[in-house]
């Protein structure tokens, strides 16, 4: 982000348009990344995108002066759990619609044809419980530390670390042994 | 120092763990073979997630989709507005038309009574800002150009009648 964040994000939560958006153009990317592991489907998360900027938008007046980046996180694992809790009911109603949905995603035959490591752990990383993708994603992604991770996912910097371990242990034991790296 | 398991390396790896253990953990990796072939491997791991998610394919139409929905969102807000507006505009009218302008006087000293004049100036300035918001949407040129033009023909008619001494003797 820019130097001069705070003063951007003052001018945005004043309704600068174009403070706005240099908000937007820079962090839409980041909320996609985020959203897109959450809910495994690229349709869902460019949705969900949009309307965390829109909430963003109507509500810059909440926008905070410091931990802009961690705060836009935090939206938007809220904005997605509710979306993965929606699904859940969803698929207790209508199964097959559900199914359906979930059909749309990328397979792992997808993945291997790529034959590339990136695109399993790709694969891999959306097969993992929740609150251990998101805990990856925004370690080694976002490089936040355990305590930032914590604040938005709810949780102790000790559970972090151990939704961490667990996270790449399982990581390891779906990706097909061939293409897995050498621990 | 004895080999600290994979769990422990990751906590190390991730800088999550004090300055005297994380010294020590690096003079162990100095001495152990086996060690260091498992923070080699944890650290390959920790770059690969790191770049998939950084190679993550992002649509190219994102940033229009996020744009679009805003100005959606932004007319919708305006909307409110211009409806909040008018809903004010027609209660002006309604109460104009029924005559009801001389219980002005009454409702001020009623809220001086009850609120002191501090709250009449509060509310008199909210009036007033409101008047200037509904002028400065009416310059910036949209629907609330309707809304302002009927508050002046209302001000204006009232302005009239009140000339002609209408509400004096109702």
């Amino acid at each position: 982000m820019h130097d001069n964040e705070t003063e951007i994000i003052l001018r945005a939560r004043s309704g600068d348009w174009p403070a706005l958006a240099l908000l937007i153009d820079e962090y839409s990317p980041a909320i996609f990344k985020f959203a897109r592991y959450l809910l495994a489907s690229e349709q869902d998360a460019q949705d969900a995108a949009a309307d965390i900027i829109v909430r963003l938008y109507e509500k810059r007046d909440k926008i905070p002066e410091q931990g802009f980046h961690p705060w836009l996180m935090r939206v938007t694992y809220n904005h997605c759990h509710d979306i993965l809790r929606r699904r859940q009911v969803l698929g207790r109603i209508l199964p097959r619609f559900y199914r359906q949905q979930a059909a749309c995603e990328p397979s792992l035959d997808e993945a291997l044809r790529e034959s590339d490591q990136k695109a399993l752990v790709q694969w891999g990383l959306v097969q993992l419980p929740e609150k251990e993708r998101a805990a990856l994603v925004l370690r080694y992604y976002y490089q936040m530390n355990y305590e930032e991770i914590g604040s938005i996912l709810d949780a102790s910097s000790a559970t972090v670390g151990t939704w961490l371990h667990r996270g790449k242990e399982k990581l390891k034991m779906i990706i097909p042994e061939q293409m897995r790296w050498k621990v | 120092m004895i080999c600290p398991d994979s769990v422990k390396w990751n906590i190390y790896l991730d800088h999550e763990i004090d300055d005297l253990d994380q010294a020590q953990y690096a003079a162990h990796l100095l001495e152990c073979a086996a060690c260091r072939r498992m923070v080699s491997g944890l650290q390959e791991q920790n770059e690969l997630i790191s770049l998939a998610v950084r190679e993550t394919h992002v649509p190219v139409n994102l940033e229009n989709m996020v744009r679009m929905r805003l100005a959606g969102s932004a007319r919708r807000q305006h909307r409110t507005k211009v409806g909040a507006s008018l809903s004010f505009l027609t209660l002006a009218i309604i109460l104009g038309a029924l005559n009801w302008w001389y219980l002005l006087p009454g409702i001020q000293s009623a809220i001086n009574f009850l609120g002191g004049q501090t709250l009449a100036l509060k509310l008199a300035f909210s009036l007033v800002r409101f008047l200037v918001t509904v002028g400065e949407g009416a310059l910036r040129g949209s629907p609330v150009l309707p809304a302002f033009t009927l508050l002046t023909i209302t001000s204006l008619w009232i302005g009239l009648h009140i000339k002609k001494g209408g509400y004096v003797n109702a």
